[in-house]
This record gives structure tokens, sequence and C-alpha cells, in this order.
């Protein structure tokens, strides 16, 4: 009977799948909530038309880009199974099991364009000089650090050394480290003895410089920079810093930088896209340094040589590049701020050192190489969940689920008998075929299961059961009605599969309209509720009917219809 | 004992009339009253839907909360120590959305206050814009999910079915709404879901009852009765099944929240049990005790319609070709399911 086939074929498939999960050693990929991990949420600021002031749709293209972008800053953390997804114009990063969460956090975050901008003013410490500017300014996330910066503002040179690092060319790095080494130090010692302003023309008026800014500089244009030079004067002028939405790449802001100096920074030379890659080399003295790579051409190395020559030569006009430094500046924040120890680079060769540990150099290579985002985006959800608390959850989500299973199977038991059996069949088979599939889409998709998918999936015990239920009460209703006991089996399931069609569609919608209305979590929920609910249908309908057929065939059975739970009086003769 | 035994025989002849009576007036002041719960105090919603921050570190016992507000450095932070069992004391500390940029500083602070790695800080911060967007799509997969529900039922059932069965739902959700707004229960994602949940359980198992009254309605059970006394009787068949659904459904939800809340950590998975626990109770006393008078009530209302004439028509007839009433004529299978043709039918006894 091709029914009692239909049972067989549900049995083997199962069977077959169990050993197919053992032998390829697939796992189910556990969500971040289960073993700990990162799950960051962004969103694209609705770009804005510069000249209408209107706002502009966010380009499909350019967040597939985003996302690509993002994939790669996330796979130089180490993480096993990042998931990165577009869900419309939202990006969800989750990285399960990420161990450094912090660092993994801020590396996400850092995601609005790389702009390279001239140091023009060291404005020294950002000390609360104006309290209310300060709170005002909070949020950009640039307290005030009066410890660091005093610190440095002694020219400590081991304080800072991140900040007053040194741009230099990859060949005669170490040559040009040296020859310039007493401008260096010179420099941040000026900043201790001479006011605020006046010192960064200082330096600037070198013979060498002079020289070579005449060279480089057209005679015409210092004449017409009037209104550039006043711009910078006024920008950096103001007591506090820059507020985020004034920070444009084509004005001069005041932004802290790492050690919490105040820096005035001129108009932006260039950007991340000027960049091709970076990577970090330890030094002939054993120092970590990182090593850009600028693309080829006009906008590329070009580009950086001709910022690296106004650095170079000082110039001592003040819209251009007095301290010789030139800051690397994502997201409003000033990254580093080397100084330019040669005119001209190589467009892969170049150092930039600076004093920085392993971990500070790998992070600067990433924001070099992953700076530049096409789209500017905003972080809208972050969340933690420490390795502990996932352990904790999972252990006692898996022990919930176990002992309700296991309750749930003595009930049927009790009150079907051997029908509860069946039911029982039917949930572990669909428990198998669940473990199975969850484990295939966590090793081959990465798609990883959530706490809200594992309440989903309790949850669907009980829809499980319930179609069982459903249809073991038919069997009753007709074996009270006067049928004998293979034949009620039969006609039982005509109208109980009917319902439990009905019922499970209506699980399915509330599933499938989750899953495309939601982010997030209830995604999850949504998926693995509406897997289950079509497992359930599938056991339904092949497996359920032919294993009740085949006990209420058994001679034990007919004599003693109690044996399904079947009321033994009820039967009419 | 011997009502056990007839219930376990599916043999019960509850006249639900009188119940309803009340149980309708019952769950209708439950639902002002939840609705003026909600509306005056409203819920504990998480930061999930009003943006903010929470930190939360383990920390030794002898903390106070006044070492977590100055570990976290935010004077109007609101800082709890929490005690999970089985995982020890911890620190949590929530904050608005002015602080979340803030968030390194409080991480650092928080671990060396539990003199831990800043990594076993676990931190959740939400922008302001994002949970409003979240709460705006949930509602809006809930209007889809309505009327999605509510037109597949009319099809596959009746429109008067589809009422009936929103109006259960709508009960449950008020309801759970208002216990969580009178006993101060956060409001979390994980109970948005558990929410949906039920919405989906408390359908389910209406559309298990109504199928029943549908089944009836086309068979000789219906000849000749009136719409209220087809609901009870149908009621009265499906009642085992309810039952034994919602222990089972109640059993694994049960330990979730004995195990979660009381055994092992897990605050998620607490709130999720919790909300579920409520809606599953009310989602079974709903589809028996609300869903099946208000379907009723109804039907009542209907015109002597074409589907009645013709039951009374195929009742006339079955009595008149066939002297025994127990089996006039073959059972129409449910839902315009027509019975397959069989090749020798079998002998039935």
């Amino acid at each position: 009977m091709a029914r009692r086939t239909s049972a067989l074929v549900v049995i083997v498939v199962t069977v077959a799948a169990a050993i197919y999960t053992l032998v390829a050693g697939n796992e189910p990929l556990l969500g971040l909530d289960l073993q700990g991990g990162v799950s960051v949420v962004l969103q694209p600021t609705t770009p804005i038309d510069p000249d209408t002031g209107e706002q502009l749709d966010i380009d499909e293209e350019a967040l597939d880009q985003t996302v690509e972008i993002i994939r790669s800053r996330v796979d130089a953390l180490g993480v096993a199974e990042p998931e990165i997804s577009r869900q419309g114009d939202t990006i969800v990063v989750d990285l399960p099991g990420v161990k450094e969460q912090q660092r993994a956090l801020e590396l996400v975050g850092q995601t609005a364009e790389l702009r390279f901008r001239p140091v023009i003013f060291d404005l020294g410490p950002e000390l609360t000089l104006d309290p209310e500017l300060n709170t005002e300014t909070e949020g950009d996330g640039q307290p005030a650090e009066p410890d660091e910066s005093t610190e440095t503002t002694d020219g400590d040179e081991s304080s800072l050394g991140p900040v007053a690092g040194r741009f230099a060319p990859l060949s005669t790095s170490t040559e040009t480290a040296e020859t310039t080494e007493p401008t260096e130090t010179t420099e941040p010692a000026e900043t201790t003895e001479t006011t605020e302003t006046t010192e960064a023309s200082e330096p600037a008026e070198t013979t060498e410089t002079t020289e070579a800014s005449e060279s480089v500089l057209p005679p015409g244009e210092q004449g017409t920079l009037e209104p550039e030079e006043l711009a910078v004067i006024e920008a950096c002028s103001i007591s506090g810093v820059t507020p985020p939405e004034e920070d444009f790449a084509d004005r001069p802001v005041v932004l802290v930088d790492d050690t919490g100096n105040r820096v005035c920074l001129g108009p932006t030379l260039l950007t991340g896209e000027a960049l091709e890659t970076a990577g970090v080399d330890i030094d002939p003295s054993g120092q970590w340094t990182v090593n850009p790579t600028f693309r080829r051409g006009a906008d590329g190395i070009d580009a950086f040589n001709e910022a690296a020559v106004l650095c170079y030569v000082q110039s001592p006009d003040p819209v251009i590049c007095p301290s010789g430094r030139l800051a690397i500046v994502l997201d409003h924040e000033v990254v580093s701020s080397p100084t330019i120890n040669a005119p001209i680079f190589g467009r892969d060769q170049i150092v930039i050192s600076g004093g920085f540990e392993e971990d500070e150099a790998r992070d600067l290579a990433s924001v070099l190489r992953f700076g530049a985002l096409p789209l500017e985006l905003e972080t809208q959800q972050t969340r933690t969940v420490s390795a502990t608390i996932g352990d904790d959850v999972l252990r006692s989500g898996v022990i919930a689920g176990l002992i309700g299973l296991g309750l749930v199977a003595v009930y049927l038991l009790a009150y079907y008998k051997l029908a509860g059996l069946v039911a029982i069949g039917g949930l572990a088979i669909s428990a198998v075929l669940l473990w199975a599939i969850i484990a295939w889409f966590g090793e081959n998709l990465g798609l990883a299961l959530t706490l809200a998918g594992v309440v989903g999936l309790i949850v669907s015990v009980g829809v499980s059961a319930d179609s069982n239920i459903v249809y073991f009460e038919n069997v009753k209703d007709a074996y009270r009605a006067g049928r004998k006991i293979p034949t009620a089996v039969e006609r039982a399931y005509q109208s109980a599969i009917s319902t439990i069609v009905k019922a499970d569609i209506v699980s399915l919608i509330a599933a499938a309209l989750l899953y495309w209305l939601t982010v997030g979590a209830v995604r999850g929920f949504a998926f693995y509720l509406g897997l289950a609910t079509i497992l359930d249908l599938v056991i339904s309908w092949l497996f359920m009917r032919p294993a009740l057929a085949y006990l209420a065939r058994r001679r034990a059975v007919i004599e003693n219809p109690g044996l399904l739970g079947l009321p033994t009086t009820g039967g009419s003769p | 004992m011997s009502f056990v035994r007839t219930l376990y025989r599916g043999e019960t002849n509850i006249d639900f009339r009188p119940l309803w009576k009340r149980s309708v007036a019952i769950s209708g002041a439950l639902v002002v009253v939840s609705l003026l719960l909600l509306l005056v105090r409203g819920l504990n919603l998480s930061i999930d839907f009003e943006g903010g921050g929470v930190w939360e570190v383990p920390v030794a016992e002898t903390v106070t909360v006044a070492d977590g507000r100055a570990a976290a450095g935010i004077d109007n932070a609101r800082v709890q120590l929490v005690e999970d069992p089985g995982r020890g004391t911890f620190v949590r500390v929530q904050s608005g959305t002015a602080d979340i940029d803030r968030s390194p500083e409080i991480v650092a602070g928080l671990a060396e206050l539990g003199n831990v790695s800043i990594d076993e800080v676990s931190v959740s911060t939400v922008g302001p814009t994002w949970g409003s967007q979240i709460t705006s799509k949930a509602l809006r997969a809930l209007v889809f999910f309505f009327l999605a529900v509510a037109a597949y039922l009319a099809w596959r059932l009746e429109w008067r079915m589809a009422i009936g069965a929103l109006v259960a739902v709508v009960h449950d959700l008020a309801i759970t709404g208002g216990v969580y707004s009178l006993f101060w229960f956060e409001v979390s994602p994980a109970t948005i879901i558990a929410l949906l949940t039920i919405l989906g359980y408390s359908l389910y198992d209406t559309v298990v009852v109504y199928d029943k009254v549908l089944e009836n309605q086309d068979s000789p059970i219906g000849d000749g009765v009136t719409h209220t006394e087809l609901v009870n009787r149908s009621m009265n068949q499906v009642l085992m099944r309810s039952i034994n659904t919602t222990i089972t459904t109640v059993l694994p939800v049960l330990s979730m929240l004995v195990i979660g809340g009381v055994f092992l950590g897990g605050a998620t998975l607490r709130d999720f049990a919790l909300a579920l626990f409520i809606g599953l109770i009310l989602g079974t006393y709903s589809s028996i005790f609300l869903a099946a008078p208000v379907l009723a009530w109804l039907k009542e209302r209907e015109p002597v319609d074409d589907a009645t004439r013709r039951r009374q028509r195929r009742a006339a007839e079955a009595f008149g070709s066939e002297p025994e009433p127990v089996e006039p004529v073959e059972p129409v299978a449910v839902g315009g399911v027509t019975p397959r043709p069989r090749k020798g039918r079998k002998k039935r006894r």
C-alpha cells in the first residue's frame, strides 16, 4: 500500500539525514545570544543633495558595496562565522563568538569617509576651557581627558607616539627618519615654549622649506588664498571642537586627536578612495609600522604626493600644512597624524611609524583599508553578549527544551497509550530532521540558530503534538460513532488533515509575514517556526496516518481498543 | 472521577450557553480594564523601543548600587543590582541615548568594578530612531497579519468565523498587554516575539474549534438545531482536544519558565516563557469561551440562508430514505473536501 511506503520513506529519509549530518560533521551554528558575540545594526544616513538640500535615494549598489566592505573589515577580525546581511536599507552585522568584543564594535562602527587633512595648528589639550561647549559636543564621543593631554604637551616623546608618527618612504625610511629627527623633536618642545597659535608658523621659517615652497606653489596662487585663510582663522578660533554636523570635507575644522589635543585641520586633501590597501610590518628597529599602498594615477598616489609635498615643505601659509603633519581623519576623529618625512613617495613605498603596539598598527591598517565606505552609516543598535552568558542561556534552553519534550511524551503516552507512540515518533522524526536541516544551514549558509529560534522550535513541539491530538480525537469520535478501529483511523484522517492544514497555514502565514516585515530576532523566530510548521505538515501527511493504521491493525489493539486510548466501552458492537 | 471519565471518552455534554454569558461579560470587562491600564499606565518598555543603553557586568556580592553608578560615571543612570539564580550578582546600568557614545568608557569603568576583562561586560545600545522603527515595523507586520489571516479564514471557513477569530486574538493580546502593564513586567523584543506566538496559537486554536463547527454544520449533526446549539455541541466535541493541546503546549513553556526563572540563569528565556504562558492560557480560554459564543451570536443573526435550507432539505431527504438516523447519509468530509470515491466501499460493521 502506497501509504505504508510513505511512512517508510519518511523514516528512511530521517535516518539518512541523521547519518549524513553525523558523517559530514555538520553542527548547528549558534547565534551570538547562545555563544556570546557582537551584533550591530547599521543604517545609511539619507544623503542630502548639497545644492538643493533635498533628500536623495539610497543607492542600492552603494549599499551592497558597503556590505562587502564591512564583510572584509570583519574578516580581518578573524571571526569564524560572521553574518552580514542586508535587510532592506538596514545592514545587520552579527559576529557570534568574537572574542575581542569591544574592538569589534569599534571596527564595525568606524564607517565614515576617511579623510586626509593637513594639521595647521596644535591648539593644545582640550581642557575644560568652556564647560558648556564641552557638554554640548559630548555627543561626538571625544570627552576631555585632561590626564593624557597634559602628558603630551610636555613633549614627552613616548606618549606622543601614535599622533606624531611619521610618514616615511619605505626604501629610505631609516635615513629619512634620522635626518628629520631634529625637526621632530624640536617641534613638540616648541609647543610648550610658544603660545598656541604662533608656534605653527615657526618651524616653517627654516631655510630649506621656504625655498621648496616657492618652487612648489604657483606664484599666482598665494594671492588668491585670502578667503581660505580667513576661513581657517575663523574655523580655528572656536573654543571647543567643530560639531559633527559642521564637519565638511572642504572646510577647515577643529577636532580632537587620539591624545586629547585639539588640532586645527585644513580642508581635506584626499580621501580614503585614493588608497588601495594597507598592511603592517615590523621595521628594523623592531617597531610596528603601517604600510599603506595608494592607487595609481591622479586620484591615487599623485594626490597623496601633492599633499605630501605641501606638508614636507611645511609651507608657512596657514592654509596649507605648516606643521608638516598629515592627519588621518575618520568619522570626525583623528586616528593618527604622522609627520611627512619626504616630499615624494612611491605608491607602495610608504611607512607610517610611531611606536605602535601591534593592535594599534593592525587597527590603523584596517581603517586605512576599509575606512572609505561609499555611504555614511549610522549605528542603530549594538549588542554584546559575553561568552559566559551565552553558555548559560544555551544550557538552560537545552535543558528546558528536553524536560519539556519529556513531559509532553509522558503525557501523550499516559493519555493516548500506544497512539502516543505515533505522536512521539512524529516528534522524534521532526526533531532529527530539524537538527539535520539547522546543522546544514549553519554549515553551508552560515545561518545561525538564535535563542528566538530555539523558542520557535520549543513552541513548535506544541503544534506538532496538537496535529496528533486533533487526529486521535477525531479517531475517537469516529470510533464512538460506531466504526471499527481500522475504519475509524482512515475516516478520521479526512477531517483531521483538513483541520491540520488550515491551522498550519495560519501559522505559515504568520511566519512568512513576520519574516518579510521585520528585522533581527523576530526574523529568526519566524524562520524556525515556519520550518517546523512545514515539517509538521509533511509528517502529518506522510507519517501519522500509516503509523496509526499499522497499530490499528494489530490483533491486540483490535481486541483491546484501550491500547490506543479509545474508550473501551464506547464502540458499538 | 466520573466527569473525568466522560471527558476522557469525549462524551461530555456540557451546556456552555449559560457559561458563555458569564465568560463574555468577564472577558469584556478584562479587556476594558486592560485597555485602560495600557492607556493610563502604559508599558514598561525596554530600551529596544525607546533607545538608550544597558550595560551589565558580573560583580562581587559586596558591590553596591552607588559603586555601580560611580563606575559607570553617569549620574542620572538607572543602576540596579540583579541577582540571577545560578549566576551570581550583576550590576545593570541603564541610561538614555545621550550616553551611547560614551559606551567604551562605561564599559571600562564597569569592567574595573567587576574586576573582569572588558569583553565580559554585556552592552546593548539602541539609537533613538531605531526603536521607533522597530515598533512601527512590528505594528505594520501585525496589521498585515490580521488582514491576511482574516482573508484566509473568510475564504477557507466563513467570514463570521474570521471575525470571531480576530475578536479572540485581540482579546488575548489586550489582556496579555494588561497583565504586563499591571505587574510592570518589562516588554522586550523577546516579549514581542512571544506575543506574536500567542497570536498564532490563539488563531490556531480557534481554527480547530471552528473547523469542527463547519464540519458539523454540513453533517447530520447540524440538522434541525439552532446555531447556538450547533456551536455548543461542537465545543463538547473539541473540548478534550483543546485541553490536551493546551497541556502539551504549556508543558514545554512551563519548563522554560521554571528552568529559566528558578534554577538556571536566562532572563531572555524567562521573558519569552512568561508572555507565552499567559498567552497560551488565554488563547485556549478565548477559543472556547469567547470565539465560540461570538460565532454563535453572529450566526444567529444570519438570515435563513442557503446553507441552512440545504441542511433542512437534506435532513428531510435523509429521514425519508433511511430509517436509521445514525448513518443516514455518507457524512460529507470537512471543508469542501469531497469524499474520495472508493472501490468497493468497506463494510461498516
